[in-house]
């Protein structure tokens, strides 16, 4: 590894890990804040919910009682706005790892130095895993203090699981961000693929549980493997997490080997 | 063992052949000019040397290995579509290179920086397209590699920093280094390189130390006399290419080769004046293009 290289990506990328930070960051606290008005009006939000289509409580979410601390986590926090900003996170910057520079046609000096490009490759998914962690730790740690002020009753272990979770989910699509990247040096094509991916199969895992027929397919989204609800509940599953980030490193792998027997935009 | 050395190397897109069996060799200690219109494949050449596009068929060897991570220490690269860093200032980018390269004496960079007059304190967004050219030729040589391969070197350099960077090259090669560049530019070729080829098309059509392609050229002699003398007097003569009758007395020959029987046949003439004109570059290279294209 070039703690130079990765380093100067991290820095490269700082303005975009700041400024996802701080969204999330942002968003979190405004929605513990108006917990305590949501729980003193549970009764009145419950009757409305009610009224909701099914549909559309899976697709935002909601599952338990948003009283609940777990259930308003869930709905506000953990459903929609952790995965947007940690994919957000992954596929931009991944995207943008080698095909940016392509884009901008600093890669061929870059490939002047002595380093192999399999070791470019890692070096800069390397620096998207730390923006990553980066975000996802402040994530945490604003979770974690809001959780007690707040009074939502999750215990912290649960939280942390959730938010491993929520961030373990970003990575093969990150991963994909930087394999086609790495093969089309085309970062716009890199984003657009793995966002549309996204969608799709948060999709499936929401609605799932409402269409029969979108069962079977549900082991296609890592969404479902990830399955941050249940994390939530202090009942992680490992094994699916695991199997994300093995196909995360295969992904990765498959990045390198494209990124070695490609011609190098001019 | 040569520094550069291909063996039919062949690079296509698609359908496009931008490079057909090129057999370059570049000896150790010496400056290799090569020449050619926009689109003949210099660019494509330097590009399949370091590596940053793979040849369709044929062999690339630098110092008798194939390219590696190892290998690109001991190269110094300057592409022609140099863009650097914008926000770096030029110390903060050499540095990196420095770091990456495992050299992080800034020593050959600082001093080479000096003598190019160019402030490496500045962002490289802030600095004239000339300046930007001399930071990309710095990062070439601030590893003191053993062989530099310049797209382009001295594109958008004033002709102070021209002068002061092909005496560094001199020096450079003097100091056992070699250097293979491309340029358009045919005084630049002639004034600097030890060696030209000539790239047309994708193809190597001529290959030759300097002096010697001087020689072979077609120059031009024209021979006033006293009395009227006709031009096809000279048309039969050895190496004679064309003679124009320019006014009575007056006959402008092309020659290629030894002007010897030309000068003899004239000399038969009350010969007043000869005057000679030395074949630059341009014309050496003008007469390949016309070549070419009578092949088609």
């Amino acid at each position: 590894m070039s703690a130079e290289l990765v380093t100067k990506s991290l820095r490269d990328n700082r303005g975009s890990t700041v400024g996802w930070g701080i969204a999330l960051v942002a968003s979190v606290l405004l929605q513990l804040a108006v917990y305590p008005a949501v729980r003193d009006a549970a009764g009145d939000f419950e009757k409305l919910l009610d009224s909701y289509p099914e549909a559309f409580k899976a697709l935002f979410n909601v599952e338990q009682s948003l009283a609940s601390g777990v259930g308003y986590l869930q709905g506000e926090v953990f459903g929609f706005l952790a995965p947007l900003v940690l994919l957000g996170v992954a596929i931009g910057q991944a995207a943008r790892a080698t095909a940016g520079e392509e884009k901008a046609h600093t890669m061929d000096l870059l490939l002047a130095n002595p380093i192999s490009r399999t070791r470019l490759v890692l070096d800069k998914g390397v620096a998207v895993l730390g923006s990553l962690t980066a975000v996802t730790v402040a994530f945490g740690v604003v979770l974690l203090v809001g959780d007690s002020v707040a009074g939502l009753g999750v215990p912290w272990p649960h939280l942390v699981f959730a938010v491993l979770a929520s961030a373990v989910v970003a990575l093969p699509f990150g991963a994909l961000a930087l394999l086609l990247g790495a093969l089309t040096g085309r970062p716009g094509l890199a984003v657009a693929v793995p966002v549309g991916l996204g969608l799709l199969t948060y999709l499936l895992d929401a609605l799932s549980p409402l269409a029969g027929g979108l069962r079977s397919w549900r082991v296609l989204s890592p969404f479902h493997h990830a399955a941050v609800n249940d994390a939530l509940t202090g009942d992680p599953n490992w094994l699916g997490l695991a199997g994300l980030v093995v196909l995360t490193a295969c992904l990765v792998a498959g990045a390198a080997a494209a990124f070695e027997r490609r011609d190098i935009r001019s | 063992m040569n520094v550069i050395s291909t063996q039919r190397l062949c690079k296509s897109y698609g359908r496009t052949e931008a490079l057909r069996d090129l057999d370059l060799e570049v000896r150790p200690g010496e400056v290799y000019g090569l020449l050619g219109p926009n689109g003949a494949g210099k660019t494509t050449t330097l590009r399949l040397l370091v590596d940053v596009i793979r040849p369709t068929r044929g062999g690339i060897a630098l110092f008798g290995s194939p390219m590696s991570p190892r290998l690109r220490g001991r190269i110094g690269y300057l592409p022609g579509d140099l863009v650097l860093y914008d926000r770096l200032t030029g110390a903060e980018y050499l540095g990196f290179c420095g770091a990456l390269r495992d050299r992080p004496d800034p020593g050959e960079a600082t001093r080479l920086a000096k003598r190019l007059d160019l402030d490496l304190g500045r962002r490289t967004d802030e600095l004239s397209k000339g300046n930007r050219q001399k930071l990309g030729i710095v990062q070439a040589f601030a590893h003191r590699p053993d062989l530099a391969i310049l797209d382009e070197p001295t594109s958008g350099l004033d002709p102070l920093a021209q002068r002061e960077f092909h005496t560094y090259l001199r020096e450079y090669v003097d100091d056992g280094g070699t250097v293979l560049f491309s340029s358009h530019v045919l005084s630049e070729v002639e004034h600097v390189a030890d060696r030209v080829g000539i790239l047309l098309d994708g193809r190597l059509v001529v290959e030759d130390a300097v002096a010697s392609l001087k020689a072979n050229a077609v120059r031009e002699l024209t021979f006033a006399f006293a009395e009227e003398v006709a031009a096809a007097t000279f048309s039969g003569v050895p190496g004679v290419r064309e003679a124009v009758q320019v006014s009575g007395t007056e006959v402008r020959c092309r020659v290629s080769g030894a002007v010897g029987e030309l000068v003899r046949t004239a000399a038969r003439f009350p010969l007043v004046n000869v005057t000679s004109h030395e074949p630059d570059l341009e014309d050496i290279f003008v007469h390949y293009t016309e070549g070419l294209s009578d092949v088609r």
